[in-house]
């Protein structure tokens, strides 16, 4: 889960708390979900990625993340729908648009996941 | 002025003590445009009154000067001359300077000046003071930066702290121990988001209808229409949109932008906040019996919107009632593609019976 949203990620934590979905890592911008990714990508199925962050923005992230593993499925979700066209040209499987409904966002972490 | 490169240079004296005797003199003099003459070193060798009344100054004032005084920067001046020597310069816009040391901005036509054998002489050109439209240019450019500022927060930032309430909400509306009597006022609060959100959406589209330049297209209205409606589809999730169109895929287009999505949806939208059914109807139908323009017409069956608020509605200004903007950004869309809208009652005298949104476009 990388956004440097900090009450967003508190708020992610506490929906996928339980259920089938797990939050495997929180990163709180690009350079650190690249770090993160590099460490952990065995046990991550699906990144959600915030494109406005600091140190690095999401789609530079999302290029060295397919760089180090081109099979990584990414999830763009940003406030911004007019990143679209950018974090896709970069590889994202899927770009979705804050504020997105629960039912949602559980769905399209379902669908790409099973791409695996 | 003159108009030939090769023209031998009006003296000083000529302009100024001459011109009763020379009606091509008076007409320089008499221009509302500036009109000027320098040497090669920009010495001026002629300039009219509207030239000097620009700088603050009287003709013969100026025949003393050079005109790098009324060069604001050196580095202008020489990016101005240095295309000079490539070709002849139209309507540039620049600074100068004024007597009295203020600055002012300045449209420019300028070219190089050559004698009978074509040898570089001097330069002459025109001018008109355009120091009110530059000041307008730079509020209008400051302003939209503003407004772009404030739209940024709004996508960017509110839209987060949306999300985080959205998801909030929703994880507690989930809660199997949710007493029934919070249920109620949590799926209102979520519908309250999700207006909240519309706002940002269409604030953003309309800014962006304003700000982009009009480049339209051939496009095809089944498409958009069939693209609106499964867009309004997934806003509502727990309503129906039963969709009904008279024409097909590839059968009636129109000269518009991507936007057009937006126009179709936005009228969706209205139709499915408003009716209280959960299964809404709408009715697309066009109408191409005109051979210059086509209609068309938008159908629903929910509360409908009284006759003095047809018109408000389209017109949404500071301080206005209305949430969402969406027919605000309907009616800039539809000038946008040129076309006409009006709001009538389904059931002619009966309002509250559901609403035709009646919209001409010239044919694409």
């Amino acid at each position: 889960m990388v956004d440097d949203d900090v009450n967003l990620q508190t708020v992610y934590q506490a929906i996928f708390s339980t259920g089938s979905i797990e939050i495997v890592a929180q990163a709180y911008n690009g350079a650190e979900a690249v770090d993160t990714y590099t460490k952990l990508n065995e046990k991550i199925d699906v990144v959600l990625m915030d494109q406005r962050m600091p140190v690095m923005d999401g789609v530079t992230a999302t290029k060295k993340i397919l760089e180090a593993d081109k099979n990584a499925r990414i999830i763009f979700l940003s406030a911004d729908e007019s990143c679209k066209d950018l974090a896709l040209a970069s590889g994202a499987k899927l770009v979705l648009t804050k504020p997105i409904r629960l039912e949602e966002l559980i769905d399209a972490i379902e669908k790409i996941s099973e791409t695996r | 002025m003159s108009t030939n490169k090769k023209e031998k240079p009006l003296k000083k004296d000529e302009n100024t003590h001459s011109e009763s005797e020379d009606p091509y003199k008076t007409l320089i003099n008499n221009m509302l445009d500036g009109v000027f003459q320098t040497d090669l070193e920009g010495n001026y060798t002629l300039v009219n009154k509207s030239y000097a009344e620009i700088y603050g100054y009287e003709p013969e004032e100026m025949y003393q000067l050079n005109t790098n005084y009324t060069w604001v920067s050196q580095d202008e001046k020489e990016l101005v001359f240095k295309e000079l020597r490539k070709r002849d310069i139209k309507n540039i816009l620049k600074r100068y300077r004024r007597k009295d040391g203020s600055i002012g901005w300045l449209a420019l036509s300028i070219r190089t000046k050559s004698d009978l054998d074509g040898k570089p002489i001097g330069f002459e050109g025109v001018a008109r003071d355009a120091t009110e439209r530059k000041t307008a240019e730079i509020a209008q450019k400051e302003a939209s930066e503003r407004a772009e500022f404030l739209i940024d927060i709004m996508v960017h930032d509110l839209n987060n702290i949306n999300q985080g309430m959205m998801l909030t909400l929703e994880l507690v509306a989930r809660d199997p121990d949710l007493p029934l009597k919070h249920k109620k006022p949590i799926e209102l609060a979520i519908a309250q988001l999700q207006r909240s959100t519309e706002l940002i959406r269409n604030a953003k589209r309309l800014q962006t209808v304003i700000e982009q330049t009009i480049k339209l297209d051939r496009k095809d209205v089944f498409n958009e229409v069939t693209k609106a409606a499964e867009l309004t589809r997934s806003v509502f999730l727990k309503k129906k949109l039963e969709l009904k169109t008279n024409f097909g895929r590839g059968e009636t287009y129109l000269v518009a932008d991507e936007f057009l999505t937006d126009l179709f949806f936005n009228l969706f939208h209205n139709s499915m906040k408003f009716d209280k059914n959960r299964l809404v109807k709408i009715e697309v139908n066009t109408d191409i019996s005109d051979n210059n323009r086509i209609k068309i017409t938008v159908t629903d069956y929910g509360s409908g919107i009284p006759d003095d608020e047809k018109m408000r509605v389209l017109l949404r200004k500071r301080g206005g009632k209305g949430s969402g903007m969406g027919l605000t950004l309907v009616k800039y869309l539809v000038e946008r593609y040129n076309g006409t809208i009006s709001l009538q009652d389904r059931v002619q005298g009966h309002f509250n019976h559901g609403t035709i949104v009646v919209m001409t476009f010239p044919r694409g």
